[in-house]
């Protein structure tokens, strides 16, 4: 509503139309129910103005048992009717000067008139015959599906209520089928669309199940990729300790060789063996053993230092050396109790399976 | 849209349960009825329903209608009218708002002079011009929401049209309808 509670005749066409939405339709239909009696005078002109456009529909000729069903229908209600002839249909005012100023029309109307009734008397017979016709099948009906046929009064017939009755029922009976049929095409309709929306769905789905098998494919991928970088990342970290060591370990060597006064021996070989080799230490800054003309060992094998001692055992192994294919051996060995307690040096040749505690072949060796 | 002098005679009968009133006041104005409720459905036999039930509603109420508020066929014609959406909306979200119920039993000063030119016959040929007259757009409006019963928003999604400009289509298309139902005489014909 405006400040003032009312609204133009334009809102109130619009609201006669059922033109606005349920809301602002409710709230207009509320305020008239309050009593404003300015707008329902706005109103009622909406009203007429909204009724005048039915008078925008052509013209359709009604059926005549329309009004037959209708008499049917207040007679089955209890309602008396007693007319039964339907009027001749209103003539306009102007042709009745037609009539006077020319009296032979009055003749062809006449002829024209006793047509029209004749076709609408055989049109009605067919009408009743049809719907005659109808009654029998539905009495049919009932009588085949074992229903209560309609009680007939003592002397065995229907009386006039009962048929009225009767037909009324015949024609809810149609309306119902009519609705039913509608209903069962809205049904199908409805189960149409379903049935696209399922296939689309499923299509839909059978395409989220193909891009997650090929997601689940590429992180399949993407995981073994990622073990075989962990894998590459740990050899790489291996041998960055390994180089790391070895750093220290030359670091420690060129600490040795820088030291003076070093000690230094030089090892035999044993009979039939061309290698030699010397040993340098200090024993607060460890032991190079360095070694040439090693014989080629086989596949596997391995030269093994050793230092004798006293007590028990007489022997420890104190590292593998490191050899060149020219031949050449070198092996650090830190300082300890092990080179503290140094009386003498072997290097042994090892097979794969050797023991850490038991020399293998003898090289080379001085036992002082 | 011509009254009948015997039609306030007739509702008296009808009023005092007397059908062969209510047949006499169906062949005054049954055939403008079924001509709107086909129009409105496009099916003989719903329209036809409609009309029975709109007749209906007449005998088992009488007093729904009220002679001092307008013309009875005005009337059947709102009454036939909402019966018809209501059943082309059957499946439908939203029911014809039926005021016209809503508002029963108030009586109202006099009838509107509209309403009172429902009796003249000169006033559907004005009808008929003044809506040939209109322009495409507010014809198109105004027939979306009388004959589909369609709401502006609804008008405003069927034509691609801003809800504003709806309104204001109707607005007009009717008022031009309004002035030619006051003064058929000036519209052209």
């Amino acid at each position: 509503m405006t400040s003032d509670g009312r609204k133009h005749y334009e809102d109130w066409d619009l609201f006669a139309l059922g033109a606005l939405d349920g809301e602002e339709q409710r709230e207009m239909a509320a305020h008239l129910a309050s009593g404003c009696d300015d707008c329902m005078q706005l109103y009622l002109s909406a009203e007429a103005v909204v009724a005048g456009l039915a008078t925008l529909s052509p013209d359709v000729q009604l059926p005549p048992e329309a009004e037959t069903r209708l008499k049917t229908r207040l007679a089955a209600a209890g309602a008396g009717v007693t007319e039964t002839a339907r009027p001749a249909p209103t003539s306009p005012a102007g042709i009745w000067g037609f009539w006077n100023a020319a009296p032979w029309a009055l003749a062809a109307a006449c002829l024209l008139a006793t047509i029209w009734l004749g076709v609408s008397l055989h049109n009605t017979a067919n009408e009743l015959r049809e719907q005659q016709r109808q009654n029998a099948e539905y009495r049919s009906r009932q009588q085949q599906q074992q229903q209560p046929p309609v009680s007939p009064n003592p002397a065995g017939k229907i009386t006039s209520a009962q048929a009225a009755e009767l037909r009324n029922t015949i024609e809810a009976l149609k309306r119902d089928l009519e609705n039913a049929r509608s209903e069962k095409l809205a049904a199908e309709q409805e189960l149409k669309t379903a049935q696209a929306k399922l296939e689309q769905a499923q299509t839909r789905l059978a395409e989220m199940n193909a891009s997650l098998t090929q997601s689940e494919a590429r992180r399949a991928e993407a995981e073994q990729s990622l073990t075989s970088a962990h894998l590459q990342l740990a050899k790489a970290e291996a041998d960055a300790s390994k180089l790391a060591q070895a750093s220290a370990q030359n670091d420690q060597i060129i600490a040795l060789l820088q030291a003076a006064p070093l000690s230094q021996l030089d090892l035999k070989p044993v009979a039939g063996v061309r290698a030699s080799a010397r040993v340098f230490w200090q024993n607060d800054r460890g032991l190079l053993l360095v070694a040439r003309d090693l014989p080629r060992l086989p596949e596997h094998g391995s030269f093994q230092l050793w230092f004798y001692r006293q007590g028990s055992p007489g022997v420890v192994n104190v590292g593998t050396l490191r050899v060149e294919n020219s031949g050449s051996g070198l092996l650090f060995v830190p300082p300890g109790p092990a080179l503290l307690a140094m009386s003498g040096a072997l290097v042994t040749q090892e097979p794969e399976s050797s023991s850490a505690s038991t020399p293998g072949e003898e090289i080379l060796k001085i036992k002082p | 849209m011509a009254g009948s002098p015997q039609e306030p005679e007739l509702l008296e009968r009808v009023r005092a349960r007397d059908a062969d009133a209510l047949l006499s006041l169906y062949r005054l104005h049954g055939q403008r009825v079924f001509s709107l409720a086909y129009r409105l459905l496009r099916d003989r036999s719903a329209a036809e329903e409609v009309v029975q039930d709109t007749f209906w509603k007449l005998w088992q109420r009488p007093g729904m209608f009220d002679p001092q508020r307008g013309a009875l066929i005005s009337w059947l014609y709102t009454v036939s009218r909402n019966l018809a959406l209501d059943r082309k909306r059957k499946e439908n979200r939203r029911a014809v708002e039926n005021v016209m119920l809503n508002i029963d039993g108030r009586v109202p000063g006099a009838m509107a002079p509209e309403m009172a030119a429902m009796a003249d016959p000169a006033v559907s040929r004005a009808i008929r011009s003044a809506m040939d007259a209109l322009p495409a757009d507010q014809k198109d409006v105004i027939d979306l929401a009388y004959f589909e019963g369609m709401t502006h928003s609804e008008i405003s999604e069927r034509l691609g049209a801003a809800l504003g400009t709806v309104k204001t289509r109707l607005r007009l298309g009717l008022s031009k309808l309004r002035e030619a139902m006051r003064d058929p005489a000036r519209v052209k014909q």
